[in-house]
């Protein structure tokens, strides 16, 4: 299976959301990263079929997914930021509603609900109405709704969003064992809900594809532009005016900093190994998610 | 199939619904039981002249109004319920004849008329003319009985029942996609296999069924409460016995007029049922769809209370609209008619056309509508 984006283009009025993004998608997990605003979501909502380019298109196996309509969807589960439900529908009602739109039999849905249910870990909770569970139950739920249809492909925009440490791992080593014989798109700016199960990230910011490439490759592009600084508590201030400053430790012999800098911020630095949220902090400059 | 029975049931969870149904059900039934004194006594009366109208029925009433009008003349008279009762009934016999006596002039007046149409060669006029007095020579005030059940009945529809379905229709429907919206529930929708078409296709069919069940609901009512009350006499009295219809040319009994008036009713209902939908569909919120929807409804009705009905244009056009097609009257009341293509349209079928008109319009708009629905 082959999605191909070709200069996909979204406006809304005189901003551009997404801005002419080129690129191809096959099997594997895609981890979409970028600030709040990047078009990460917009992007994620044209993939999802819900919302159109204004220019360009979007095509699975060289088909124009607008055109291929219902075969498209058949093949899609779609989880989006902010997930919806009706309060007074019970967990299980809710997945069998989505289950219904999705064309699923009443047997097969009966089956996959309870299969589900019990991945999310919900079985508890099968019962209770949407309304009363906690974000986190919510997004369990939008996460089973999503993979009702055993989707070929699953698009997933922030779905840790609301979730434990522990449901966040739960979730990311899911995504993992699924992505095997599909597409499974995540956008996130979380930095480790990608880092161990993305086969490629896409970076965006400002409604652009800045860089696609797999995530050792990312991080050797900037191999040599992460340091660290042993410094003296009242200096602290001056690197963060100048300086990508991402973590600061307390250390015996005084401060320890890592910064994101094209140039030798200091003559102590030294250049140290780059994770993944050394990246994000190189290209966006707000704090790094945990 | 599965689609409609979600439909329903998110159309049926609403408990405003259910608060508002049973207030308005609840005002109407205290409306109705609280205004039945003599009721039983009036029936009782009518038994005694129930039946075909004949020639020595007609002078008997005629003596009795007599009697009973030179009893006024005396002093200190104060009639008991009984008297009263007979007066209603030899009125009535005695509206049955003017019924027909105008009726013959009117047929009188149209032979002058159809003559002069033909004399200036409008024919189309001279056609129209002629059917008006073809049905009216067909009308004939020939019984009496207690007919205050389907008089009421008759007229519930038109004030009551209108009432009820815009109310119920605008509270179970105004959020039947704005609400898929608010809760975003939407994203799963558009982005589901069966969630552009044949979702929209459900939602109609939903609206469609909710419109019938509210109709049949307060008729369920409206024949239940009235057949309690007033008895299940009248039904094959000719609607003329209806003030409202005392000129109408339709030969039509109670009975036969009920059927026809909940059939267009109903029609018109599910049409603004349909037109609900499509109103949602574009609206993103709720209060925004129902008041919109609501502004629809009522607009023939605000119109018809500021603007001038003595313009022909505006009257026609009022006629047809929606709310005026579930009212009913309007299209029965007089004998109102069009030429079309060599034919003479009556009212009745140009209501019913564009009751038509306007569901098919609002399913292809609403179908249109989806397809295009995107999440910005």
């Amino acid at each position: 299976m082959r999605v191909k984006l070709e200069d996909v283009t979204k406006v809304f009025g005189d901003k551009r959301a997404v801005d002419g993004v080129t690129t191809e998608l096959t099997n594997g997990v895609y981890g979409f990263l970028g600030a709040n605003g990047s078009g990460k979501t917009t992007l994620m909502r044209m993939l999802a079929a819900v919302s159109r380019p204004t220019s360009g298109t979007i095509t699975l196996n060289g088909e124009d997914i607008g055109k291929m309509g219902d075969r498209y969807r058949d093949m899609l589960g779609y989880l989006p930021q902010h997930i919806g439900y009706y309060k007074h529908f019970t967990v299980e009602k809710f997945l069998a509603y989505i289950a219904s739109l999705k064309g699923l039999e009443k047997k097969t849905a009966a089956v996959k609900i309870t299969e589900l249910i019990e991945m999310v870990n919900l079985t508890d909770k099968r019962k209770t109405k949407m309304g009363k569970l906690s974000g986190g139950m919510k997004q369990r739920v939008g996460i089973a709704q999503a993979l009702l249809n055993d989707p070929k492909i699953l698009i997933v925009d922030e779905p840790t969003a609301g979730l434990d440490p522990k449901e966040r791992i739960r979730f990311r080593n899911l995504l993992a064992a699924i992505a095997k014989d599909r597409i499974v798109l995540l956008s996130t700016h979380i930095v480790s809900d990608i880092e161990y199960i993305a086969k490629e990230i896409l970076i965006m910011k400002d409604g652009r594809l800045i860089e696609k490439d797999t995530p050792q490759n990312l991080v050797h592009h900037i191999e040599r532009k992460v340091w660290s600084v042993n410094a003296e508590e009242a200096e602290v201030p001056a690197y963060q005016a100048n300086y990508k400053v991402g973590n600061i430790s307390r250390q015996m012999d005084g401060i320890q900093l890592r910064i994101i800098s094209e140039e030798k911020p200091a003559v102590n630095a030294v250049n140290v190994p780059v994770n993944l949220e050394d990246l994000y902090l190189y290209y966006f400059d707000e704090e790094v998610g945990a | 199939m599965s689609l409609i029975k979600w439909e329903l049931v998110k159309i049926f969870k609403q408990k405003s619904l259910y608060f508002i149904g049973i207030f308005l059900f609840a005002w109407f039934a205290y409306v109705l039981f609280s205004n039945t004194s003599g009721t039983g006594l009036t029936r009782q009366v009518y038994k005694e002249w129930e039946g075909p109208l004949t020639a020595e029925k007609i002078d008997r009433a005629a003596k009795v109004n007599e009697e009973k009008s030179a009893s006024f003349e005396q002093e200190e008279f104060f009639p008991d319920e009984r008297f009263m009762a007979e007066m209603a009934v030899v009125e009535n016999i005695a509206q049955s004849q003017h019924i027909e006596m105008r009726r013959d002039e009117k047929v009188q007046e149209l032979n002058s008329r159809i003559s002069a149409a033909e004399a200036k060669g409008n024919g189309a006029l001279a056609d129209r003319l002629e059917l008006e007095k073809q049905m009216l020579n067909e009308l004939e005030m020939n019984k009496i009985a207690y007919y205050r059940g389907p008089l009421e009945s008759v007229d519930f529809v038109n004030v009551f029942g209108l009432m009820l379905t815009g109310a119920l229709l605008l509270i179970g429907l105004a959020g039947i996609y704005s609400n898929e919206h608010s809760s975003g529930v939407e994203n799963y929708i558009l982005s589901a296999k069966n969630g552009r078409t044949a979702t929209m296709r459900a939602k109609l069919a939903a609206a469609a069924i909710f419109a019938t069940v509210v109709v049949l609901a307060w008729e369920l009512f409206n024949l239940g409460a009235r057949a309690i009350v007033y008895g299940t006499s009248g039904w094959d009295l000719p609607i003329q016995y209806s003030f409202k219809y005392f000129s109408s040319p339709y030969s039509f009994t109670f009975m036969e007029y009920h059927l026809i008036q909940l059939a267009i009713h109903l029609l018109a209902a599910i049409a603004f049922a349909c037109l609900i939908v499509v109103v949602s569909t574009l609206a993103k919120s709720t209060v925004v769809s129902f008041f919109v929807s609501g502004f629809l409804f009522g607009l023939p009705i605000l119109a018809e209370s500021i603007m001038d009905l003595n313009v022909a244009w505006v009257e026609n056009t009022l006629r047809y609209t929606l709310t005026n097609i579930m009212k009913v009257e309007g299209l029965f009341m007089q004998f109102k008619s069009v030429s079309a293509f060599g034919n003479v349209v009556m009212a009745p079928y140009i209501g019913v056309a564009a009751a038509v008109v306007i569901l098919v319009l609002s399913m292809i708009l609403a179908r249109f509508l989806i397809e295009k629905k995107q999440i910005a």
